[in-house]
């Protein structure tokens, strides 16, 4: 092991070696497997430095003008060349011309056919609406239920308390946040499988040995859920939280494999 | 009774690298769903390295054009695609800060700048989990001690090679050498108890 270039190490993963710098390093690993893990683990832990930083959110203007950008580039870069004429649309294209003596026929028919056509679209449209309508509204309730779950994890009042995956999920892992002031709480998980049709999870709060209910969610495909618990959680009052697999309604009390647990002290 | 956000509602719950996948087939939706991810955090870490709004700003516009341009060089095996779009910030963030000489303000101040003002149309499932790496990083970063963390602060924020901030800090090489080993192992093991997700 070579101390010197080893101390570079550190620099390499934060970005600020020269060149030369950066060239010993490389060559110096490229022969040396075990201190090629060594620079792969500095550097995986410098790759967490950029979350030192608040996020905040830039400016809509932003996002148009370069979106604008964008969308002027792709169709630049990806829409294909018009295509050339093939022999049958040439071939069709040559009959045109004669069809000029079955003209009234023609505008009858097409005029029966426009008429027929916007019928069913007007009745497709009425369906569309009331469907959209439904479904705007539904947005509308995330949207609210969302903008709760994001407050709560921006509150500097939220407890956040540790939930761990057990044997039969043991990759599970979250955070339970819960505002003390407030009684709002909302459960972060992530890792947990994807579960068969008919079943969900559910997410309980433990006091002594008696579970209580406290909300059903399902996991997007990368295993991770939010999900806002609507009653008031004061922490204090209860001793631990836990996830299991239910059948789709929910159930009264756990009945099926615990997946999650973690304590609230 | 409770509300509950169903993941399965939300449509923007590709993978971070199939979504680039996309991009460089020129998929101009995938490439909005990114920018509606990182946006936020991009433009965070541009204005605490370059301490100025407007600047941050056109850092977060290159940046993500760059991303558009140069989708098809990302090579998913060469990192996550966060380590790609991170380090295209950071680079810009340090080029422009020298570039323009301009005067940087503490962390602790451009901090003080911000306001959080969630999206609430994004994807929450994503949006949480970025919110808490960004809270298990600052508990893991607050954990050093003053010495190592400024010593990481100007090596990443500032771009400052080891030799300037021995400069800077009036130390000999070697010692900001410890500070810095140090203080990457300690946010390692920290990050690790906390369960940090990459």
């Amino acid at each position: 092991m070579d101390e010197n270039i080893e101390e570079l190490f550190t620099f390499y993963a934060l970005g600020v070696v020269t060149e030369a710098e950066r060239k010993q390093v490389d060559d110096y690993v490229a022969s040396d497997p075990e201190a090629r893990l060594r620079l792969e683990e500095m550097i995986h832990t410098a790759s967490a430095l950029p979350y030192m930083s608040e996020p905040l959110e830039p400016p809509p203007a932003l996002k148009q003008t370069l979106m604008d950008r964008v969308h002027a580039d792709a169709q630049k870069r990806f829409t294909p060349p018009p295509r050339e004429e093939s022999g049958w649309s040439r071939f069709m294209n040559s009959l045109l011309p004669r069809a000029g003596q079955f003209l009234p026929q023609v505008v009858a028919l097409l005029s029966l056919f426009i008429t027929l056509a916007v019928s069913a679209w007007a009745i497709s449209m009425r369906n569309e609406l009331a469907r959209l309508q439904e479904q705007t509204a539904l947005l509308q309730r995330e949207i609210a239920a969302q903008r709760v779950v994001l407050a709560q994890l921006a509150s500097p009042n939220s407890q956040v308390f540790l939930i761990s995956g057990t044997d039969h999920q043991p990759q599970a892992h979250g955070r339970f946040l819960a505002d003390s002031e407030t009684g709002s709480a909302v459960l972060v998980v992530s890792g947990l499988k994807q579960l068969e049709a008919g079943k969900v999870y559910e997410f309980w709060l433990i006091q002594g040995d008696t579970p209580i209910a406290a909300g059903l969610f399902e996991v997007n495909e990368e295993g991770r859920a939010v999900l806002q618990v609507s009653q008031a959680v004061i922490p204090d009052s209860y001793d631990a939280i836990g996830v299991s697999i239910e059948p789709e309604a929910g159930s009264v009390q756990p009945t099926g494999d615990i997946v999650m647990l973690g304590g609230l002290e | 009774m409770q509300v509950f956000v169903k993941p399965a509602m939300v449509i923007k719950e590709w993978s971070d690298e199939q979504l680039i996948a996309q991009v460089a087939r020129g998929d101009t939706t995938a490439y909005e769903m990114l920018y509606d991810r990182y946006a936020a955090a991009g433009l965070g870490l541009a204005l605490k390295i370059t301490g100025d709004q407007a600047l941050a700003e056109e850092v977060l516009q290159e940046t993500f054009w760059r991303v558009w341009r140069k989708a098809d060089l990302f090579q998913n095996q060469r990192g996550a695609f966060t380590s790609w779009f991170f380090g295209i910030a950071r680079n810009l963030s340090i080029d422009m800060l020298r570039r323009r000489r301009t005067q940087v303000q503490p962390a602790d101040e451009s901090d003080r700048m911000i306001e959080q003002t969630a999206d609430p149309s994004l994807d929450v499932p994503e949006t949480a989990w970025l919110r808490l790496k960004h809270q298990q990083m600052r508990a893991a970063i607050e954990s050093l001690p003053d010495e190592q963390r400024y010593v990481i602060e100007l090596a990443y924020f500032r771009g400052m090679t080891r030799q300037e901030i021995a400069q800077a800090t009036g130390e000999p090489l070697g010692t900001v050498h410890t500070r810095a080993r140090l203080a990457l192992q300690k946010l390692r093991d920290e990050l690790q108890l906390q369960g940090f997700e990459d």
